[in-house]
């Protein structure tokens, strides 16, 4: 929506949540002056009442000014003024000013026949406000006096001057000069039905209206406030849709405090204000109209951030909490650490003597009554003490004992002199157990080595024979031989113990890497320079099969952990496969990849036969990618052999066959360097 | 004529192998067990040894560190496990060479050459300044001709630089990139399968067996080197 953007609307929105502020600050005064004065159940009375008493006493300055000027032969204004001042044209208020013997000093000109009489009122003294200074004891306590006795009117002068001592400090100087006059009494009054337009029409016009409008207070203050707060609720909508800017980065405590900072100067500035020029109203005014911005902004602020879920975290105080929280925790981890680093005998001890300690403590607080008790308590833990050491040190080497079997495996048995009951028994069911162990064990590394053996004895007791078998038929192909028969059964011969001595290479080979009967001597090894030294051996081979070699070497130097010897057996294997099952005139495809910490060998051929078998079941045992083939050398172990070897190593082997497409994959976890 | 020592505990063996050597003007001493063995070397005069690794009784092992308390004659064992520790472990004992069972027997005439040509004819012979030399290779970088076992072998100019520069460096790995670099002079570009190839070449002229060299040693995943032979 886009006029929600405009900025007039903005400005306009503040303007009315302002109006509907000062509306609803209005009418709530009113409703407050209203319940403070019983308007609801005097119908005004009261209020009145208070307002012209009120109205009336703001007059006795102006009375006090009358009368100085009327002692002074009317010097400084003339006595026409003062009638015009106090004439029922242009006011409302009359009086009587009269002395301590009840005879009238001064008074209004006239009295209206009908008035508010404000009764036998005493006009309050002066309240003195006096500068921090230092005063002779004498008159202060006059001043004192004086203040205190605002009953009555008094007239005096005082006079205020500053000097310096001896020690150059500055001394005031205060001096109250009292006259004799006894105290006067002033009647005030005022007109019925205001005569003339004054002050106190005027206001008592509003009081006449607030008293008026006494029912509908209640409901202008609610539908304002109502309205105020949409106005607000609306803004801060528009506002919240702002991203959080400078604002949003102070910590919210420091904006606090920063605004409590700025109302203090804003009542300092207050406090030095006179009041009274027009100038300072405005100054006030603007002052009202700033903090109403920052209010609203502070508002709109929190809701911003309420909205981008900082509102908590982006305090000073949360950091602060979070790092003491960590504190803690890491101190309670290390309290347990320490406390599980502790021998269990020490853990033991510390709580026992804490349990000890507390429960006399607790003794001496509450039970505390009577040595047999306490010869109770102190009997009991002399004999369950020696009884808790004791158990907790054949728990302790019973633990002792169990460690050692699970961390180095079965040996000598634990120790069972000077344990009983069930801790005897305990430390049996462990003995039994590690003879159980120990047995498995020595069967496990039996077997293991019957195996080793049986491997390398079968290899040479089948190599041995297949030597000789090899070399005498390689002697009867160089004998001479007239019958051409014979000749092709000596070629038969030839080529079936070549394929027999492969197989049986293949078969120990098979044997030793599934079983992991092989050395694996772990090292750095590039797979660019590994694929490339394979690609290499086997450049020639392809060659003669017309097969185009397509070599692609990661840029990243892909180095794995691994035994290059046995991974060159592994490609050695892969390379052999497809030089003899490629289909002539394609590419073979060899690449290295590193990905996601990982890096990979992948070879890719077309093969010449279609390939019947899936992925998985060509790198079982003995299996063949074309079951119609049977000549050839092949012992179908090769690619077995990979798999098993490249798992020795760490790496994953995986193979995928999708239509005549063969790709086999090696990965393994590279290197950190 | 030299005089061949043969120590296997099966006849069939001894007997195929006599039948090899005797083809190749060799006098042949047969011996089924390391005792037998060490009898024969101390009554005639044995050129060279072929001996059984896996024999009842004494074995190879323990028979050729008692020959070799008195004796420099070559030695090739006869092994019919494959594994690099026995090679390792017969090399340390002081074997010159390894076949491993079953072996071809041009492997085996090729190996009995190649050790007594080094034994009998190039031993000692004082090196010129400009001749390298490891094992039965020699290298003369004055005549740029490289020699195995006294043959001359025909090396491109490329093959002769590669030889050389790991001839120079004896048992130091060169990785596919730093052959480039000092060969080619310039900066490798994907060259990984081009030494490759060229080392493959290099070996199938000077190894007997290129697919299980001991001159020119892949060091799969690093590089290549010319692995230092006894008696350098």
């Amino acid at each position: 929506m886009d006029w929600k953007n405009k900025l007039w609307v903005r400005i306009l929105a503040v303007i009315v949540f302002l109006l509907m502020l000062v509306g609803a600050a209005l009418s709530a005064a009113g409703l407050w002056l209203c319940v403070e004065t019983h308007v609801y159940s005097d119908g005004g009375a009261y209020l009145r009442q208070e307002a012209l008493y009120t109205l009336a006493c703001r007059m006795d300055s102006t009375v006090e000014s009358y009368y100085y000027d009327s002692q002074n032969g009317f010097d400084a204004y003339g006595r026409e003024h003062w009638e015009q001042v106090f004439s029922p044209e242009n006011t409302n208020f009359f009086f009587r000013l009269k002395d301590a013997d009840g005879k009238v000093v001064l008074s209004s000109a006239a009295r209206p026949s009908q008035y508010h009489a404000s009764g036998e009122l005493d006009i309050p003294g002066h309240e003195m406000k006096v500068l921090d200074a230092e005063f002779s004891s004498a008159a202060q306590r006059q001043v004192r006096v004086e203040e205190l006795n605002k009953s009555a009117w008094r007239i005096y002068n005082v006079d205020q001057w500053e000097d310096t001592d001896e020690s150059g400090k500055t001394v005031y100087h205060l001096s109250v000069d009292y006259s004799d006059e006894p105290p006067l009494t002033i009647e005030r009054y005022i007109a019925k039905d205001f005569t003339a337009r004054d002050e106190i029409s005027f206001f008592m016009g509003w009081v006449d209206r607030l008293i008026g409008a006494r029912n509908a207070l209640p409901w202008l203050t609610g539908v304002f406030s109502v309205l105020a707060l949409a106005a607000l609720v609306f803004l801060l909508i528009l506002s919240a849709r702002r991203k959080p800017g400078w604002l949003e980065k102070i910590p919210l405590d420091v904006l606090v405090f920063l605004y409590v900072c700025l109302v203090g100067i804003t009542f300092d500035i207050l406090e030095e204000l006179a009041y009274g020029e027009w100038i300072e109203f405005i100054l006030i005014g603007l002052m009202g109209l700033v903090w109403m911005f920052l209010i609203l902004r502070f508002v709109v602020s929190i809701a911003i951030r309420a909205r981008a879920g900082t509102l908590w975290k982006n305090n000073v105080i949360y950091h602060i909490l979070k790092l003491l929280w960590r504190f803690c925790k890491w101190f309670w981890a290390a309290l347990k650490d320490l406390a599980r680093s502790l021998p269990l005998f020490w853990r033991t001890a510390v709580i026992w003597i804490a349990l000890c300690f507390c429960e006399f403590i607790g003794l001496a607080m509450f039970g505390f009554n009577g040595e047999r008790l306490l010869f109770c308590w102190f009997l009991e833990k002399l004999v369950l003490t020696p009884l808790l050491f004791f158990a907790v040190l054949s728990m302790q080497r019973l633990q002792k004992g169990a460690r050692r079997i699970a961390e180095q495996g079965p040996g000598e048995p634990v120790d069972l002199t000077h344990m009983y009951g069930a801790f005897r028994e305990h430390g049996e069911y462990l003995n039994h157990i590690s003879d159980g162990l120990q047995a498995a064990v020595e069967e496990g590394v039996r077997s293991e080595r019957m195996k080793a053996e049986l491997i390398t004895n079968v290899s040479h007791d089948i190599k041995t024979p297949l030597t000789s078998i090899v070399n005498y038929v390689d002697l009867l192909e160089k004998e001479e031989l007239e019958n051409e028969k014979a000749k092709s059964y000596v070629e038969v011969l030839s080529r079936q113990a070549a394929r027999l001595k492969k197989l049986t290479e293949d078969l120990v080979e098979a044997s030793k890497a599934s079983t992991g009967n092989i050395a694996v001597n772990f090292a750095p090894t590039d797979l660019n320079v590994l694929l490339g030294q394979a690609a290499g051996e086997f450049a020639d081979r392809f060659r003669q099969k017309e097969l185009e070699l397509v070599l692609s070497t990661a840029p990243e130097q892909p180095v794995i952990r691994a035994d290059g010897q046995l991974l060159w057996r592994v490609f050695s294997n892969l390379m052999t496969n497809i030089v003899k099952y490629a289909m002539p005139g394609t590419r073979v495809y060899l690449s290295t990849a590193v990905k996601d910490g990982k890096a990979a060998v992948t070879f890719r051929n077309i093969s010449a036969a279609p390939l019947e078998k899936s992925g998985a079941e060509l790198s079982e045992r003995f299996v063949r990618g074309d079951a119609s083939r049977t000549g050839g050398d092949g012992s179908g172990l090769g690619l077995s052999i990979a798999q098993s070897l490249t798992e020795l190593q760490g790496g994953a082997f995986r193979i995928t066959v999708d239509g005549d497409l063969f790709k086999a994959e090696l990965t393994f976890p590279t290197e950190k360097s | 004529m030299y005089n061949i020592l043969v120590c296997d505990d099966e006849k069939d063996i001894v007997s195929a192998l006599k039948i090899y050597l005797s083809s190749g003007d060799y006098q042949v001493f047969e011996a089924y067990n390391g005792r037998e063995a060490l009898s024969v070397l101390a009554r005639e005069d044995i050129h060279l040894v072929l001996l059984d690794i896996m024999m009842p009784g004494m074995d190879g092992i323990e028979t050729l560190t008692r020959l070799r308390e008195n004796s420099n004659v070559p030695v090739i064992l006869l092994t019919a496990k494959s594994e690099d520790t026995d090679k390792v472990l017969g090399l340390d004992v002081g074997a010159d060479d390894y076949i491993t069972k079953p072996f071809n027997p041009v492997e085996v005439l090729a190996r009995v050459k190649s050790q007594l040509r080094r034994y009998l004819q190039l031993g000692g012979g004082a090196v010129q300044p400009k001749q390298l030399r490891i094992g039965g290779v020699e290298l003369d970088d004055a005549a740029k001709t490289v020699t195995v076992d006294g043959e001359a072998v025909n090396l491109t100019p490329k093959e002769y630089d590669i030889l050389r520069l790991l001839m120079q460096h004896p048992g130091q790995v060169f990785s596919p990139k730093e052959i480039y670099r000092a060969v080619w002079d310039e900066l490798p570009l994907n060259a990984d399968n081009a030494i490759a190839v060229h080392i493959r070449h290099i070996r199938e002229k000077i190894e007997i067996d290129p697919a299980d060299p001991r001159y020119l040693v892949v060091v799969w995943g690093k590089g290549y080197k010319m692995m230092p032979q006894k008696g350098d």
